[in-house]
This record gives C-alpha cells, structure tokens and sequence, in this order.
C-alpha cells in the first residue's frame, strides 16, 4: 500500500492550526445548474478559503442524499453533465485552485466506467480523493489500495450509527480525512447534532491519527463554528444546493447566483474564525 | 383429490449451495451496496435473519398464519382445456391468485412483519408500484397491529387509485414520491431514505428478491413456499417432478419462490420471462436479463439498464409490476451459471395470453402472469403430451381489468 501519498487535501487539513480555525469542505453537484456555473463556483469558493471542494458526481438513483440534493442530480442529468464532463470540469479547475478537489461519485457510476479507468481519469483531471458512499465493504479494502495507486486519497465515512470495531475498521483503510456524518439518514439539513458527535470524532482523533471532517446536516455559519469546536473541519452540501436552487427559482443569471451562493459559502467561513 | 393433504416444511429446505457467501452475494452478484448510515440496520437484519432461519418456532409462527389467515396452501390446478387447445405439453397452474389479496406477495409480507416484531420495530414501511407489494404490507401490518407506510411513486398514486385507497382502508399511510421518475424505482429510493434515520423501530420490508443482502436470500426463503409446494402436488398428482416451470420475473420474487426448491433436480428447466414492452425497444421494455448488463442498483450487484454513463434508463411495460430497471441478484447468478434460462415476452403478447388464459379455463391472470402464461403457451405445442409445465399464477387480474378493457379499447371507464 501506499503510505506517502500526500497532496492537496493534507496540505489543506494541515494549515487548520496555523491559522487557526478549522476548514469549510463545500459540496457541488456538478453540472447544477450548468457546468459553466460549476466552475465558476469552484474558483469562487477556493477564493474565499474553501480548503477542499467536493464535487458531486450526478447520480440518477442516489440512495445516500437527501431531496435537495438528489433534485440537483436530476437536474443536472436532464441538463446533459455527463460524467466526461464532470472530468472537464476539474480539469479546467484544477491548475488554478488552491484547495483540494474530491470526487462524491457513486459506485454504480465507478462500476459502469471501469474501475481502473475512473480512477485514473479522476486522478488526471485533478481530483485528490473520493468519497464513495456506496462502497460495500467487501471490496473496499482492494477499493481503496487502488484509489491510493491512482493518487487519490480513499475517504471513509462513519455514521453515528457505527460500531467501534468498524469504525476501526473503516478508518484503517482511510486515507486524507475520516468523513464523520453527523447524524443518521441523508444528506439534508438538521436544527442540532447529538452530543455524541462530538465524543465521537475526539474518539476518532485520537485513536486513528487522521483528519476528521464533519457533514450531513451541517447547514449554518453557526453549526459551522459548532463543528470547528472538536473537528477539523465542517462538511456543507445540501445548505450549498438549496441556495443555489433559490437562485435557479428566483430565474437569477448566473453571475447573481455565482455572487450569492459566493457570499453564502463566505458566511460560512467567517463563522470559523 | 384433496389439495389439502399435501404435507410441507414451512421452514426453507434449499441445499446450502445456493445460499450466498458470507458477503451476500450469490457468486459475482448481490452484495451490499448501502450507505454506512444503513449498514447498522442491514446488519442487524442480517444477523436476525440468520437466527431466525435455524429457529423451527418462528417458520411454525410463520405457517400458522399463512394457513389461517392467507389460505395455504395454493392449489395446483391441471389447466386441461388449455392444455387440449395447445395441443402439447400439460400445463400445471399454480394458483397463487387465489391467496388472500390476491397474490404471493404476502407470502413475504407475513415473513417480514414476524420478523420485524421479534426485533422489537413499531413500524415497517414498504415501497410499491402497482400496489399489490404496498397492499400486502398493509394487510400484514393491519393483521398484526404495526403502523405502516407505503412509498409509492407520484405516478403510480394516480394510475393505481384503488390500490391507494385499499391501502388506506387498511391503516396505512401511502407517501406519495414525487423525485425522478416517480415510479417503483423512486418509491425505492425514498423507502431507503425513510429506513437511514427511522431503523431504530423501523423495519424496511423490501417486496422481491432484490436490495442489499440479506433480502434477495430472506424474500427468496419466504417465497420458497411455492415451490414446495408445488413439488409436494406435483408429485401427488402425477407421481414425477415438471419438465418445465416457468414464471414472470420484474424483481423476480414468485420465480425466485418456485424455481429454489427445483434448483438440484437437473431435469426440471426453469424459465423467468420478462418484460419485452414494445418488442425491446429501446426505454420501452423492462428486459433487464435479456438485454441488461451488469451494474450496480439499490443496494445490489445485479443486472441492470443503465446508460453508459452508469444513469438508471427509462423502462415500460404494460404491467406495472414488471416495470423495474433491475432484477433480483440471483437470478443474475442462476442465468450465469446456467440453471435458469430467461426469456422476454412483449405487451401484446401478454395481452393475448391473459386473454386466452380467461376465455379458456376461467382465470383472468395479472398482466404480469400473463407475461408467464404467454411463454407457456409458445413453448407447450412444441413439446411432447407426456411433458408438464408448471406455470405459476403469481396474481389475479383484478387489478389490472381497467388498465386491459382501455388497452383492448373499451370507450368504457371502469
């Protein structure tokens, strides 16, 4: 296995200390509501310090998100993003930005590509991890040691739900950061965390040694800083999406959608420092 | 002859080659495919499965009812008239029609709902497209006192009322889905969604063979009824096992039922007939083992029909309960290895089928029976009078009389 792979992401979750506050990790779908935009956003949110942009690969039947998400994929899809041009997109991108890009990409997708040749593709266009929901964890061992010889950190995900031991389990072939959900269910915005959470993630940190980046119902500047008290970083996606779905109802042009889900993700930053 | 002297386990008697591996899955298919948020649930279920399987009280629990209350067993009915017109092979019907509301759903439906009382859930939730899985749960559910809801894609609601206002008759509430394509495969989606933050006393009662393990082995198990029985009358009635069984298949549930306890007697051919639509045109058939490929669908490693880009394709069929994008993740495997054989039947096709079946022996099939029938009647005249094809009569066509009289062309709205 590869243990050296450093890049973006572990430049990015390193700077946390120095700077004294934690990173935001913002979602995109990509394609939503067009690949223009998506780009366009991109480099807008590595502007306002996003340390890593997770881009969303559009999915027809995603089990793991929530209606707002889910309707940004739909979108998406019928608008024509295809999975060639989620590769464009990041290519594009990814010799400007400063941040980390990660890939959010179902298995059925990876699985209908090829493998070997998303993973490689992924890793030519710029990406610097996946997140892969849908994993089974049969495989993921195997999964993960490929997505390492691409270059690509593997990011596991651990649920409130979680067992001990498989989160043991789970962090052991992680790499990057763990992505802590921060409740059960979707992807969707939530009004509190359980208090578990938090001992969770410390219980994390200080068994694994890894990152540990909080998401799933993580909506507001203030559950921003919430998070930021005992995770390295704050996970936003649906929040993102809902806004830029607004816009999309409002019929806004782009660049007053660009403007607004701009100054959005900056309020969620600012609620770090 | 007495249909009711037949004597059968209620406990599943298929050998142990058949099961899947320890990962769930039934050689290269099947899996579990979920989110972490589900895997708590999934392994709870797993493990309570695994249990329950080796425990004789919970099958005789399960048995009670499905005598009692659903009126097992089915009969097995010589469809002689028929049989005489085609001119070949006796065909055997398998009368899952006559079970209370009206199908083999509720051979799993029972299953489940015993199920989830022993793991101490309030509520179960079900995810339907036509209706037939949705009312079994509800009938279920009502019978054993458990809150229900139903998922049903906002497409559905409107084509299938009477099955909507059945399901509110038995205490259930039915969510209407209005994401995607707002079909069975959406209803799916959002049954799943319900089950990440509801399992602590949520149960999911999936409807066929398919999803992440263990549900294509657990609905399998408690399909197998039908097979069982089958054998156990086919062997009463003419002293040897069919030549032939054939069944529908959209999840693949009442074949899965039928064909596993024939899986070790390598004379008996076994036969899923999908649904070929408008003669597999493209998005307008749900063909998924005849012109699918392998990919990965709610939860499992199956056969499915999804574009290059890995997006789910529009599917059709003239019966609803045929119309799903994917397939039960063993039928997957039995096709590769060889022991089922999987063929496709289109909407006029069936049409003519249930019609034939009606005029013929007095029995208006489902639509997607029909698909099983039509089959049955292509394959009898080629085969010798001493050959038998059992055809399983997974549902009755009540439902679907509206739906057949504006097909046929009825100004009449039933």
């Amino acid at each position: 296995m590869k243990t050296s792979l450093k890049n973006r992401i572990d430049q990015s979750l390193m700077r946390a200390p120095a700077s004294g506050s934690c990173a935001v990790l913002p979602f995109l779908t990509a394609g939503y509501p067009n690949a223009n935009t998506t780009t366009t956003l991109i480099r807008a949110f590595d502007g306002e310090g996003a340390r890593i942009i997770e881009l969303g690969f559009p999915f027809s039947d995603s089990i793991a998100d929530g209606p707002v998400i889910q309707n940004s994929f739909h979108h998406a899809i019928a608008g024509g993003q295809t999975i060639a041009g989620v590769f464009d997109i990041a290519s594009q991108v990814c010799k400007d930005i400063q941040c980390g890009l990660v890939a959010m990409v179902s298995y059925s997708i990876i699985e209908r590509f090829g493998k070997e040749s998303f993973l490689q593709r992924a890793a030519e266009s710029g990406f610097d991890g996946v997140i892969v929901p849908d994993a089974p964890s049969d495989l993921a061992v195997v999964f993960s040691e490929q997505c390492r010889n691409a270059d690509l950190h593997f990011i596991g995900l651990i649920a409130p739900s979680t067992s001990a031991p498989r989160s043991k389990e789970i962090a052991s072939y992680t790499s990057g950061f763990i992505y802590q959900m921060a409740v059960s269910g979707t992807t969707g915005e939530r009004k509190d965390f359980g208090e578990s959470i938090a001992e969770q993630v410390r219980q994390l940190k200080q068994t694994h040694g890894l990152p540990v980046c909080v998401g799933f119902g993580v909506s507001s500047p203030s559950q921003v800083r919430e998070v930021c008290e005992f995770a390295d970083g704050a996970i936003v996606g649906s929040a993102i999406v809902r806004h830029i779905a607004a816009c999309i109802d409002k019929q806004l042009p782009q660049e007053s959608l660009v403007t607004e889900v701009t100054s959005f993700m900056r309020s969620l930053v600012h609620g770090t420092s | 002859m007495n249909q009711k002297t037949i004597n059968v386990d209620w406990m599943p008697t298929i050998s142990s080659q058949w099961d899947p591996d320890e990962h769930g899955r039934f050689g290269e298919f099947g899996g579990q495919y979920i989110p972490e948020t589900l895997m708590a649930a999934v392994t709870e279920l797993d493990e309570a499965y695994a249990q329950v399987r080796q425990d004789s009280a919970f099958w005789h629990a399960w048995g009670e009812m499905l005598t009692q209350f659903v009126g097992r067993p089915s009969p097995l009915y010589f469809a002689k008239r028929l049989s005489e017109k085609l001119g070949g092979a006796q065909l055997f019907l398998k009368r899952e029609d006559l079970n209370h509301t009206g199908a083999h759903k509720i051979n799993n439906t029972i299953g489940q709902v015993l199920l989830a009382q022993r793991l101490g859930k309030k509520r179960v939730i079900a995810e339907t497209g036509a209706g037939q899985h949705g009312v079994a749960t509800a009938t279920a559910a009502a019978c054993c006192g458990m809150e229900c809801v139903v998922y049903m894609g906002e497409e559905d609601v409107r084509r299938q009322k009477l099955n909507v206002f059945r399901m509110a008759l038995l205490g259930a509430k039915v969510e209407s889905v209005t994401d995607g394509q707002r079909t069975l495969k959406d209803a799916i989606n959002s049954a799943l969604r319900d089950w990440m933050s509801s399992s602590l006393h949520t149960h999911y009662i999936i409807g066929s063979v398919m999803g992440p393990h263990p549900y294509p082995l657990m609905v399998r198990d408690f399909q197998s009824i039908v097979g069982r029985e089958t054998r156990a009358q086919m062997l009463d009635q003419t002293g040897k096992l069919p030549d032939h069984v054939v069944a529908c298949v959209g999840g693949g549930s009442n074949a899965a039922g039928i064909f596993a306890p024939f899986l070790d007697d390598e004379n008996v051919s076994l036969v899923g007939v999908e649904a070929a639509g408008e003669k597999l045109k493209p998005n307008r058939h749900a063909a998924t083992l005849s012109v699918g490929r392998p990919g990965v669908l709610h939860g499992m490693h199956t056969y499915v029909l999804q574009n290059d880009d890995g997006q789910t394709l529009p599917v059709h069929s003239v019966s609803a309960g045929l119309d799903y994008p994917g397939v039960g993740p063993e039928h997957a495997h039995w096709m590769t290895c060889g022991r089922a054989q999987y063929v496709a039947i289109d909407d006029e096709e069936a049409l003519q089928a249930l019609t034939l079946l009606s005029t013929t022996e007095g029995i208006i099939p489902a639509l997607e029976t029909a698909h099983a029938i039509a089959h049955a009647i292509k394959l009898a005249p080629m085969l010798p009078k001493d050959q038998r094809i059992v055809v399983n009569i997974s549902g009755r066509g009540d439902k679907d009389v509206a739906e057949v009289a504006r097909l046929m062309g009825s100004n009449e709205t039933l």
